[in-house]
């Protein structure tokens, strides 16, 4: 979070609206981008901006919810906060299984708002962290020729050079040959580390 | 001293008896009446009246009669009696009686004592309860009399008749020496009734009041209680009858009998009721025939004077759930209250048929007065008539022209609570950042100013809202202004515009840049646009999203005309359904009232112009309202 500046990505058609909310949330250091139409603001969306955005839930043309499936279509993984004028159940309920970070009905209190942002960009850097942490073991595995990547994930289950070389139909001697490239080009030290970054190469 | 004076009298009066009574008083005659007990107590009053009424009657001359109590209950000895001669003796020395009069044994012995003493050539007359009194050897002379019986007896057999259950009879009675002989003789009386029913007798006599009272609050279930007086306590002290019956009435847990008519309708049941009006009027005459000189009276014997009747009151009766037919016949009923139904039936019937009479009569009236009405209206009234009904039809318009604007405001009241806190909205965030703003070092002041100028703006926008949802809401008077169409069209578009967009209608204003002004109610005016708008958004909710438009246009149309049309692009009307369309209650849509246009037509027709419908093929609907202008010059 630190590392890269976040920004707010601010959208409500209401102009006065998306005014007060700049000018608050620059008030509390952080630094905004105001879209009055969702149109506009899906031309810019570029495919990594640390943030945050917070979408009108009403809007002429595209509402907020169909927004957002716009953004997770193009790849835009911004955590999302909804704001609405007269919310209702269902909208809010659907915005929430969306993976909206929080629904706030207007009007709502600075520390309503803040609270929800600050939330948002903890999400974002995590999410953003993780992202970093997967691609750095995909590069990693990538290395890795077919037949290696095959050992691999079968010694990564627990099984032993034999049982490996059997399944494999080839000799237990050419499996510790392909085992020992593999820890080396992953640069794992164990075994037990090897099954640990296959853990976390699934998961991410 | 006393007896030399008695004797002295005595004898003036023998030798001179008429040369004294002339002197002493002037024409007429005088009785005395010795009443035994208090002369107030209620029998006693009523017998003396009676007695004085009745000797009025039969006499000519006037007859003065002098009452004396003699209060033998409770005074005696000799001494007493003594005392009361010489007290006469003073206080008739002047006014001999002519008669005496008195009853009960015991008065009758003082009186004739008092007779013999005092006056010895008066007549007496006497009324005696004891029938032995005249057997009594040597008979009194100059004595005439009555012989009053208190027919216990009666009495009890009465109470057996009326509570066939009857096991035991009370009796309960005074403890003065009178009383105790009197009781004697009603136990005599009463014994052969006793042993022949085999009923147990309770005796209740001379008991002081408070033991009596406690008494009669437990006696068994069946006992009939028989009262004979209540005069006098254990300790001499006196009581009014009637008032200690009243008390043995309230406490007594069983029905009570009795044998004097003063106390019926008290709670008594009944019982052979000694009548002392009848008694006084018996003795009146008899005391009449007298002093009329009727000498052959005087050796008559007394004869029982039928004064006491059985009488049953049916009050008590039903009191007591005693049934009527158990009263035998013969027996007088006393109180017996015909319901008010039956004795007012004939006054409530012939109350029913007199109203129904005047009913009828009202009736004819009325359908003669409204025939009559009816001509005249139709002759002179048409016109005020006329203007009547159209007045109360404007006024039931305006009813309803509120109310389906209520509904429709409900129907925006999302769009507006919408409309509402998006300003807010503004007006909070700007006014915490210009709070953090002022915080900051240094103070941001040209920030801090433009939050204020936004609030400002923000906070007539949401005034503005809550003005036009009020002037629409508002009730009251149609008034006559000049209004511009154009701006009544967009006061109402800018309403609507949240809704619009909502709902994804985009609305397009094509107004004429100038029109003569329109006169009438402006809210009804802006109701009638209001209608049209959501009637169009409503009739393109089958649209795709992005087709959805409302062609709104007013242009002049005509001399004196303005016109003013809206054109959806939604599915159209059906030709069949165009005349529906303005009927209230047709509505095409899930929830409508079918108001809306029925009304907007009302509102249009009631300013002197006309609404209608057209659906050109492939073009949605399109409503064509046209008013009448007020003035030939143009408003912007």
């Amino acid at each position: 979070m630190t590392q890269a500046p976040a920004t707010i990505f601010l959208v409500d058609d209401d102009d006065s609206v998306l005014r007060g909310l700049g000018r608050l949330l620059r008030a509390a250091g952080h630094a905004t981008k105001p879209f009055a139409s969702p149109t506009e603001f899906l031309e810019q969306l570029s495919g990594d901006m640390p943030g945050c955005a917070v979408l009108d839930l009403r809007m002429p043309g595209l509402n907020g919810l169909e927004l957002q499936q716009a953004m997770e279509s193009k790849g835009c993984h911004l955590p999302v906060i909804f704001i609405s004028g007269h919310g209702d159940v269902p909208a809010s309920v659907r915005a929430m299984k969306a993976g909206a970070v929080d629904f706030l009905l207007k009007p709502f209190d600075e520390q309503q708002l803040l609270g929800a942002i600050s939330q948002a960009l903890l999400k974002d850097a995590s999410a953003r962290a993780g992202r970093a942490e997967s691609a750095a073991l995909q590069a990693r595995h990538s290395v890795l020729t077919p037949r290696e990547r095959e050992v691999c994930t079968l010694v990564a289950q627990g099984l032993t050079n034999k049982e490996v070389a059997q399944q494999l139909g080839t000799t237990e001697k050419t499996i510790k040959v392909h085992r020992a490239r593999v820890i080396q080009k992953l640069g794992v030290d164990s075994v037990a580390e090897l099954v640990r970054f296959v853990d976390r190469l699934g998961q991410a | 001293m006393f007896w030399r004076t008695v004797f002295v009298f005595c004898l003036l009066s023998l030798m001179t008896p008429q040369a004294v009574a002339q002197e002493a008083r002037p024409a007429g005659k005088s009785v005395l009446l010795l009443v035994p007990e208090d002369t107030a107590l209620p029998a006693m009053a009523m017998l003396v009246a009676s007695l004085r009424s009745s000797l009025w009657e039969a006499q000519d001359v006037p007859i003065t009669v002098d009452v004396e109590s003699l209060d033998l209950g409770w005074a005696r000895g000799s001494s007493y009696t003594q005392a009361l001669h010489t007290w006469y003796l003073a206080k008739y020395r002047e006014r001999r009686p002519d008669a005496l009069i008195t009853f009960r044994t015991d008065a009758i012995q003082v009186a004739l004592q008092l007779r013999r003493e005092l006056w010895p050539d008066i007549p007496v007359i006497i009324l005696s309860e004891d029938e032995r009194l005249w057997e009594q050897q040597p008979r009194p002379e100059r004595v005439a009399g009555l012989w009053l019986r208190y027919d216990m007896r009666a009495t009890a057999e009465l109470a057996l008749q009326l509570l066939p259950g009857t096991r035991r009879l009370a009796l309960i009675n005074g403890a003065s020496r009178w009383e105790r002989a009197q009781q004697e003789q009603m136990v005599r009386e009463l014994q052969p009734l006793l042993t022949q029913r085999g009923l147990e007798f309770i005796d209740l006599s001379g008991l002081p009041l408070a033991e009596l009272l406690e008494r009669a609050k437990t006696l068994p279930d069946d006992t009939a209680v028989l009262t004979f007086t209540f005069m006098t306590d254990p300790s001499g002290r006196p009581f009014v009858g009637r008032e200690v019956a009243r008390l043995l009435l309230a406490a007594s847990s069983r029905p009570c009998f009795a044998l004097h008519d003063t106390v019926l309708g008290g709670g008594f049941v009944g019982g052979a009721l000694v009548s002392y009006e009848a008694v006084g009027q018996q003795l009146g005459m008899l005391t009449a025939r007298v002093l009329r000189g009727e000498e052959g009276e005087f050796l008559a014997p007394l004869k029982p004077a039928p004064v006491d009747t059985l009488t049953v009151d049916a009050r008590a009766l039903r009191r007591w759930g005693i049934p009527r037919d158990r009263v035998p016949p013969g027996v007088r009923l006393a109180f017996d209250e015909p319901t008010l139904w039956e004795r007012y039936r004939w006054y409530v019937l012939g109350a029913l048929a007199l109203s129904g009479l005047q009913a009828l009569v009202a009736a004819g009236l009325v359908v003669e007065r409204r025939r009559r009405m009816r001509a005249q209206a139709e002759i002179i009234e048409r016109q005020h008539m006329e203007k009547l009904a159209e007045m109360e039809a404007r006024r039931t318009l305006d009813q309803l022209a509120h109310v389906s604007r209520v509904a429709a405001m409900g129907e925006l009241a999302a769009s507006l609570a919408h409309e509402l806190n998006q300003p807010l909205a503004a007006i909070l965030s700007n006014a915490q950042a210009a709070r953090r703003l002022l915080n900051a070092t240094p103070a941001e002041l040209g920030e801090v100013r433009e939050a204020l100028g936004d609030i400002i703006s923000d906070d007539k926008r949401a005034g503005e809202v809550i003005h036009r949802m009020r002037a629409l809401l508002k009730r009251g008077e149609p008034r006559q202004e000049f209004h511009s169409l154009n701006d009544l069209v967009r006061e109402v578009a800018r309403l609507l515009a949240n809704d619009m967009q909502l709902r994804g209608a985009t609305l397009h204003l094509e107004l004429a840049p100038s029109l003569p002004a329109i006169q009438g109610d402006g809210i009804q005016l802006q109701q009638v646009v209001l209608n049209l708008l959501i009637n169009a958004m409503d009739a393109m909710a089958d649209v795709p999203a992005g087709q959805r438009q409302i062609q709104v246009r007013t242009a002049s149309s005509g001399p004196g005309q303005v016109a003013l049309s809206v054109q959806d692009s939604g599915g159209g009307i059906e030709p069949s359904r165009l005349a529906l369309i303005f009927e209230p209650f047709y509505s095409t849509k899930e929830h409508g009232l079918g108001m809306g246009l029925s009304i907007s037509r009302s509102i249009v027709e009631a300013h002197g112009g006309h609404l209608h419908a057209e659906s050109p093929p492939g073009q949605g609907a399109l409503l064509r309202c046209v008013l009448p202008s007020a003035h030939p010059e143009l408003l912007s």
